[in-house]
């Protein structure tokens, strides 16, 4: 199994490890359920390492990405991101990415861990004919994502730079300070020239930061990042999963399997469907004209916790699948999302299979929060 | 380092089973409930089921994971405990006490002799 470069930080941490897309990764250090509230609350950290970042450049970067990505990326201004996704020509979800534009000539994306090799060999395979280099950065880079409402006010004791309000969503920032901060040994020339960018996005649904990190400094970094803001609490990849699931937010490898669209999830506004071309437009359109499914959010009326994969029924019939559960600490309750027959998606009780028996959960609209 | 205790046996699948007169308890080890972290639902059979050695009677449930509970031996299920059932982190706190699970009359004897004892039960939970 893979490992980040902090993985002995994190022993010493005493972290629960937990295989995840070939990676040994921190579950949980002290408390899954206390780490998700620390998050919710005040702050947190995530190693999240494992996250593959590749990069576009060249002079067909722009139109070369706007093949490949479903989203609109002609308005972006430098430093400016979107996610979407990349999708086959059949319409189904690749992998779900975050775009970042770092100038007309250079894109950096953040792709999924499993999904690394897949996306850049899918990406070279349709560049034929662009003047595009395609960089697979993610052995350089490490990733930590601080996470919570109290993010920004800590960032600025870690960083030399000043972060206002002003850093919005969906932004990202190269910091040169950093090399002399961090006494940056190495030369990166061959790669990004600037190798330290942060960027105000996350996975969390709480305000918070993604630090794209050379591996060589990550763990000084996050050294730093602890002794600095005591209040940052290093957390898995446990309360990871239940704070996305909260909030509603899609996982590759849950929701996004193989044969599943973007247009499955409600996730149209991600689609931009006024390009001329994008790979796979034809047919999420067909799919959007099809609606075949209805992606919904539901609470069990009991204790009972419903998971990826369980059946969901109607008098008997079964109607669909969840694609994420879990106990959610805030609510207290089980909470989760469904793929379902649109056929289906007025109904307001439905009954889902947990192991023998069947039990009762409500459709509530997610995000959960 | 996990509690092991002396004077139970165990299952390869962390339930532990201790003699109670002619009817035994049944819990999941200090290994098994923190493997898990914190407990949040347990689901557990009736009273009067009849349970056969290596079946699933019932789960129990982290946040994040779910972990099937295996019958010890064959059995005939005399009590559950509802407490636990209620707050399921009693289990957690108190694996071997106040987090028992079920009460059994076991129906074959010689099942209890195949179970591990509390040696072999470390040496298995200190591979990994």
């Amino acid at each position: 199994m893979k490992v980040t470069p902090l993985y002995k930080t994190h022993e010493k941490h005493e972290a629960k490890f937990t295989e995840f897309n070939g990676w040994n990764m921190p579950l949980w250090f002290s408390s899954l359920e206390n780490e998700h509230l620390q998050v919710r609350n005040d702050s947190g950290v995530f190693d999240v390492s494992h996250m593959g970042e590749i990069v576009i450049e060249g002079t067909d970067a722009f139109s070369f990405l706007n093949l490949t990505f479903t989203n609109k990326i002609s308005a972006l201004k430098n430093g400016q991101a979107k996610y979407g996704f990349f999708c086959d020509t059949n319409g189904n979800v690749i992998d779900d990415i975050i775009a970042y534009k770092l100038d007309k000539n250079r894109y950096f994306l953040c792709v999924n861990a499993g999904n690394i090799d897949n996306v850049f060999n899918w990406l070279v395979n349709n560049s034929k004919g662009f003047e595009v280099e395609i960089k697979n950065l993610s052995t350089f880079y490490g990733q930590l994502a601080i996470q919570g409402p109290n993010s920004l006010k800590y960032l600025s004791k870690i960083f030399p730079i000043t972060f206002s309000e002003d850093f919005k969503k969906y932004t990202i920032v190269n910091i040169t300070d950093l090399d002399k901060k961090y006494e940056c040994k190495s030369s990166f020339d061959s790669l990004i020239e600037n190798n330290f960018l942060i960027a105000r996005t996350g996975y969390t649904g709480e305000d918070g930061f993604e630090l794209f990190l050379p591996n060589e400094l990550i763990i000084e970094i996050y050294k730093n990042i602890l002794e600095n803001c005591p209040n940052i609490k290093p957390c898995g990849l446990g309360s990871r999963d239940t704070l996305r699931i909260e909030k509603g937010f899609p996982l590759h490898g849950n929701e996004f399997i193989e044969g599943t669209s973007p247009s499955d999830f409600n996730l149209n506004k991600f689609i931009d469907n006024s390009k001329d071309n994008f790979i796979g437009k034809d047919a999420i359109l067909k799919k959007i004209s099809d609606n075949e499914f209805s992606f919904v959010g539901f609470q069990m009326e009991d204790n009972s916790i419903a998971r990826n994969g369980y059946e969901v029924f109607n008098d008997g019939s079964n109607i669909g699948k969840v694609t994420s559960g879990t106990y959610s600490p805030i609510l207290k309750k089980g909470i989760g999302l469904a793929l379902i027959s649109s056929d289906f998606s007025e109904l307001r009780n439905f009954d889902i299979k947990i192991r023998k028996n069947f039990r009762k959960a409500v459709k509530v609209d997610y995000p959960f929060l | 380092m996990s509690e092991v205790k002396k004077d139970l046996k165990y299952t390869e699948e962390h339930e532990w089973v201790m003699i109670d007169g002619e009817q035994m308890l049944i819990g999941i080890t200090d290994h098994a409930q923190d493997s898990l972290g914190e407990i949040v639902y347990l689901e557990l059979p009736s009273v009067g089921d009849n349970l056969s050695k290596s079946s699933t009677f019932g789960a129990v449930e982290s946040t994040k994971s779910v972990s099937d509970l295996y019958t010890p031996v064959d059995c005939e299920v005399v009590e559950v405990n509802s407490s636990a059932e209620n707050s399921p982190e009693v289990i957690n706190q108190s694996p071997y006490q106040e987090g028992w699970l079920i009460k059994v009359k076991p129906t074959n004897t010689g099942d209890y002799d195949d179970l591990l004892s509390p040696e072999d039960y470390e040496s298995l939970i200190n591979e990994k």
